[in-house]
């Protein structure tokens, strides 16, 4: 039997040289790729969200386990496509356009990548009129914004309106996030959802998107 | 009887009652003022426009209120900074990009907004060892670039004036790591790669103990307090945990609070933004005497609660908060905080109040001259 929770606990510890091997390994002898992600990569990283949700973790423990995820996923990602395997759903996101603060994002990136989803991320400075194609060029599920200057909030209201202009706003959630940021200004700007950090916001998208 | 703004701010500092809670306004890097407020609070007040600059090196898009403005508020103290040393290898890059000493590269993608630092000189090296601390030019600790004018300015102040005076240091360890090795890879490299992570902020501390004694013995005996920056939280926890903490950071923050002690008497005061309470501890054990910016809307940092908690070993320098109430309260909000902030924080000294963090753009002058009125009223109020 293959001992899934082995890769989970490397994922957990933040050991991307074995976590890689674990993974090579486990394709060799013959493990589909998407049960390799569905059955230890997942949940080490639910895990490592969960525990960093309750305060029992910090950054650095969040960031190694995520290099051990990707780590393993470059491993196993390029078998993904000839197996069909499905993602949770696509996610475009962005720091908005005036904010080069991107730190907060990338975690989010990260713990989104970790549970299995599919990230578009346009980085920072992200202009509306970006986060638009982007939303037309890929068959997005969420859009979501981040901000850490009190002075670039507004360009959520701005990127949201945006959406409705071209007529995307009811094909997508909005989710927003960042220090300034909060459940109130949230429904005030018309967006579906906030989250005030990484492992939550994976629990809002995930109660956003419709299972596939 | 009247008391001078330096005993003021000295007493509330030794936590010893005074007749009003003492009040910073740019004595700081991180209490200062967006130019577009700046231009917004003299219109409001009647003054005439000031000649700012339109564009600041540094990591905030902000200016220092004019002497006009703080003695209209009645502000205690007086700031202070090292200048750009000689040597420094700092240049422009572009239009809005620049490098720094350390040759750390800022950018910011409008004029008007902060600078943020985009690259750092040792981020590129996926799996780095000590050796690679060298490969980068350092800068010279005792350049006399960086203190060149400092006695005269600060004297120029102690002989006119009875304010306090703070001198500003660069940042502190690492703050300047987390700029050098990017910082994703410094939280990685404290758990994944010790041997470099110590080398690279031993390194580093090397170069701000001799900058710290350099400008101590140049103004230790003039300065009644002498403050570094190094943020240690984010909005819900500190960067790490305290065990990673005491392991792998708090030797140099000892260390070079150690330096500080050793060449002037004055308090020492440590600037972290976030929630940073996890560290507090740790901070009074090293010898920090003062925090700034007690940053009241981050987790765990409920001023009440901490002055409960480390009151008696710990001064607070800051506590009105910038990510809520300064930008989108109301003038009445405002006062409610500087209000509450006195019972919570300033009952018996120990508190010097000021923003959380520079005043940003959109701060409505209203609210501004709310904080400073209600500071100066008499505790009557209370």
């Amino acid at each position: 039997m293959t001992e899934f929770n082995d890769l989970a606990d490397m994922i957990i510890n933040g050991q991307h040289t074995a976590a890689a091997e674990w993974a090579q390994t486990a394709l060799d002898s013959g493990v589909g790729p998407a049960e390799i992600i569905d059955e230890g990569m997942i949940p080490g990283m639910d895990e490592i969200g969960r525990r960093w949700k309750e305060g029992e973790i910090h950054m650095p423990e969040v960031l190694i386990a995520a290099r051990a995820m990707k780590a393993c996923m470059a491993v196993v990602q390029p078998l993904l496509a000839s197996t069909g395997a499905v993602s949770r759903g696509s996610v475009v996101i962005g720091t908005v356009k005036g904010d080069l603060h991107d730190i907060g994002k990338n975690l989010v990136v990260m713990m989104l990548e970790g549970a299995g989803y599919t990230v578009h991320d346009l980085g920072n400075d992200v202009a509306p009129e970006a986060f638009i194609k982007a939303t037309e060029d890929n068959d997005v599920d969420i859009v979501a914004m981040s901000a850490l200057l009190t002075t670039t909030v507004p360009m959520m209201t701005a990127t949201i309106q945006a959406l409705k202009d071209a007529e995307l706003r009811g094909s997508v959630k909005v989710v927003i996030g960042g220090a300034p940021v909060s459940d109130e200004l949230a429904k005030q700007i018309g967006a579906d959802g906030y989250a005030p950090d990484g492992a939550t916001a994976v629990d809002v998208i995930a109660s956003l998107v419709p299972s596939a | 009887m009247t008391i001078s703004h330096r005993d003021r701010v000295r007493k509330a500092l030794n936590h010893e009652d005074t007749d009003r809670v003492p009040i910073d306004f740019g004595g700081g890097p991180a209490t200062q003022i967006h130019p577009t407020a700046y231009s917004n609070l003299l219109k409001h007040l009647g003054f005439p426009e000031e000649d700012l600059p339109v564009s600041h090196r540094g990591e905030g898009q902000v200016v220092a209120p004019s002497e006009k403005i703080l003695e209209y508020f009645d502000v205690d103290v007086r700031g202070f900074y090292t200048s750009t040393p000689d040597s420094s290898i700092g240049q422009p890059l572009g239009p809005t990009r620049y490098s720094d000493e350390w040759g750390v590269e800022w950018d910011k993608s409008d004029v008007m907004h902060p600078y943020i630092n985009v690259l750092g000189p040792l981020q590129h090296i996926s799996e780095p060892v000590v050796a690679d601390v060298e490969t980068i030019s350092w800068p010279v600790p005792d350049d006399l670039g960086r203190v060149r004018g400092l006695r005269a300015r600060i004297e120029q102040v102690r002989e006119n004036s009875d304010y306090a005076v703070v001198l500003n240091l660069p940042n502190s360890t690492f703050a300047l790591t987390q700029r050098v090795r990017g910082f994703v890879e410094t939280l990685e490299d404290l758990l994944l790669n010790e041997a470099f992570a110590e080398a690279l902020q031993e390194r580093i501390t090397d170069v701000i103990c001799g900058i710290a004694t350099l400008a101590l013995t140049e103004v230790g005996d003039l300065i009644d307090g002498v403050s570094f920056g190094d943020d240690m939280g984010v909005q819900n926890q500190s960067y790490m945990s305290d065990e990673l903490y005491k392991k792998m950071v708090k030797p140099h923050h000892r260390r070079f609070v150690d330096t500080l002690h050793k060449h002037t008497d004055a308090k020492v005061i440590t600037h972290s933004d976030g929630s940073i309470r996890e560290l507090i501890p740790d901070f009074i054990d090293i010898g920090i005497d003062v925090i700034n910016p007690v940053q009241v809307s981050a987790t765990g940092m409920e001023p009440e609660q901490l002055n409960h908690d480390f009151g008696k070993d710990l001064a607070f320098w800051g506590g009105i908060d910038t990510q809520h109430v300064l930008p989108f309260g109301t003038a009445e909000d405002v006062v409610k905080a500087v209000r509450g902030r006195r019972k919570d924080l300033g009952k018996k000294g120990g508190f010097i109040q000021a923003s959380v963090h520079n005043i940003q753009s959109e701060v409505p002058p209203e609210n501004i001259v709310a904080m400073f009125e209600t500071a100066l009223e008499d505790r009557v109020y209370d």
